[in-house]
């Protein structure tokens, strides 16, 4: 098993609104991000939670400092370069984001596509993720007809799908209930057993409370603290 | 042969196809419609200009005719205005056509063709025939002619064409460029790019994409091309585009038709096929949370 890291060296993260006011939604974040471990980002709504996940992920470019996934500075690699750091990355955003006209199992395949190989052994593929996480009935149907919590899990099977060295999930239980929630957490830390980066950033405490064990960082207006 | 990498992406590009089909049914239908009117258009007006060409090569050098001070036509006496012309330097025929023999026994002609020696005496000769006739003339030479001919030839068959090359580009930002479907488009380019698509990925779906309803719409564009201008259709298409002809259109070699109808059909797809691959381009450096972002607005 080779473990992965993810670290964060003094980022930060600037955003304009559509006001046209500046807003500092990360400020020096530093941490080291360990493969193996599920590390758990705690914080209020609003406290930066989302934009983290975002810069780590490759989706948003740090305003300063530098972001490095296994010694490589990839927050400074351009833009081509950074596409191929997405591809290393399972992303889960707060919003699901599916392909609504499309069937949840091809919803799930959809980062496979560009990789090779032919359909159907994409969609066996996919039928496994959607097994894991208890969405076999939903593989045909499409993602506009799906709950809010299975579109969710919809989410985290695309994100797991590749079997990424780098898991990164912003609210990944909402929308859940106990046993779905549970079930969530679960298929994240087998991801850390296999040596990825698993991040969880989200306020559900059914998340803090759940088995596996985990390194907790908490992030309030932009700075992220490491608490144990 | 299809790579199985190409086999993953195709596959995607006809479900996506399968999912939404009302817009690559109406782009389908706008692109073979477009093709075959600029097709049949400029097709049509090359091949009438072809057969003007052939006429005015069998024909007079000039064509004579007497006018009064209002510019109506007059009927020519025959006999004394034929044997002028006909001694006039440079002139080897003068013939009279139409008109009627007169009671007093001298006929009138309604016109006179006239070959002249050299066809670059032509326009130089004209002086000298109206100073021949002792009553005010016009005079076409057969490079007027021409001129007035392939004009006509052009105008609306040309125009035809011309006139789709806005309705292609209208079509294209109208279907490709604007309101909801741009912004489902950034919003699905910054979703794919998020979950690990590269640049090069999205060229090829989005190429995938427009070819699979892009080549039957050609086919059939190029079919209805051939169906109306070279074909059965032709003599109605003839008439829509020229209005009434008396001649009967000399067909264009393959060459000249393959030509006619690639150049109509780069013309169409270039500003389509922009359309398709601008976006993608256009999106290469912005950062995916932006695209779903703007997307999303």
């Amino acid at each position: 098993m080779t473990a992965h890291s993810l670290v964060c060296d003094a980022v930060c993260l600037e955003r304009t609104d559509a006001a046209g006011d500046d807003h500092l939604l990360l400020d020096q974040v530093s941490a080291r991000f360990e493969g193996g471990r599920i590390a758990l980002v705690r914080g209020p709504v609003g406290a930066g939670k989302s934009s983290l996940v975002h810069v780590l992920g490759g989706l948003l470019r740090p305003t300063a400092g530098t972001i490095s996934a296994d010694g490589e500075p990839i927050s400074r690699w351009v833009a081509a370069h950074r596409d191929r750091w997405r591809r290393r990355v399972g992303i889960v955003l707060q919003s699901p984001h599916l392909l609504p006209g499309r069937s949840a199992l091809a919803n799930v395949a959809l980062p496979l596509v560009p990789r090779g190989g032919s359909m159907a052994e994409l969609e066996r593929i996919g039928r496994q993720r959607l097994a894991e996480l208890s969405l076999e009935a939903a593989a045909k149907r499409p993602a506009r007809e799906l709950s809010g919590g299975e579109r969710q899990r919809v989410a985290l099977a695309r994100a797991l799908v590749a079997e990424p060295d780098f898991v990164l999930t912003d609210e990944p239980t909402a929308h859940q209930d106990d046993s779905g929630a549970q079930l969530v957490v679960g298929t994240l830390a087998r991801a850390a057993e296999r040596g990825a980066v698993v991040l969880i950033a989200t306020h559900d405490r059914r998340v803090a409370e759940s088995d596996p064990p985990k390194d907790v960082y908490q992030l309030d207006r932009g700075r992220l603290e490491r608490k144990q | 042969m299809t790579s199985p990498r190409s086999g993953a992406l195709l596959g995607w590009a006809l479900g996506d196809l399968k999912s939404r089909p009302a817009e690559p049914l109406l782009v389908g239908a706008a692109l073979t419609v477009l093709l075959a009117v600029a097709g049949t258009g400029v097709l049509i007006s090359e091949r009438a200009a072809l057969t003007y060409e052939r006429v005015l090569e069998q024909g007079p050098s000039l064509v004579l005719h007497r006018v009064d001070d209002a510019g109506r036509e007059r009927p020519i006496p025959a006999d004394e205005s034929l044997s002028a012309l006909r001694a006039v330097p440079g002139v080897v025929r003068a013939e009279g056509r139409g008109g009627e023999p007169s009671e007093a026994g001298d006929s009138t002609i309604d016109e006179i063709l006239v070959d002249v020696f050299h066809a670059q005496e032509e326009a130089a000769i004209v002086p000298d025939l109206q100073l021949a006739v002792d009553w005010p003339s016009r005079i076409v030479t057969r490079e007027e002619a021409r001129t007035v001919m392939l004009r006509r030839a052009s105008n609306r068959g040309s125009l035809l064409g011309i006139a789709s090359l806005p309705a292609a580009l209208a079509i294209a930002a109208l279907m490709l460029g604007a309101g909801r479907a741009r912004g489902d488009r950034r919003r699905e380019i910054g979703l794919l790019r998020t979950l690990g698509w590269t640049t090069a990925d999205l060229a090829r779906l989005f190429g995938l994409r427009a070819l699979v309803f892009g080549l039957p719409a050609a086919a059939l564009g190029i079919l209805l091309v051939l169906l109306l201008a070279v074909g059965p259709g032709s003599a109605a298409a003839e008439e829509l585009v020229l209005g009434s002809s008396l001649l009967e259109l000399e067909q264009l070699g393959v060459g000249a038709t393959i030509l006619a109808i690639a150049a109509v059909f780069a013309i169409v797809w270039v500003p389509w096929l922009a359309g398709i691959f601008w976006p993608v381009l256009r999106s290469a450096a912005a950062d995916p949370r932006d695209l779903i972002d703007e997307g999303s607005a």
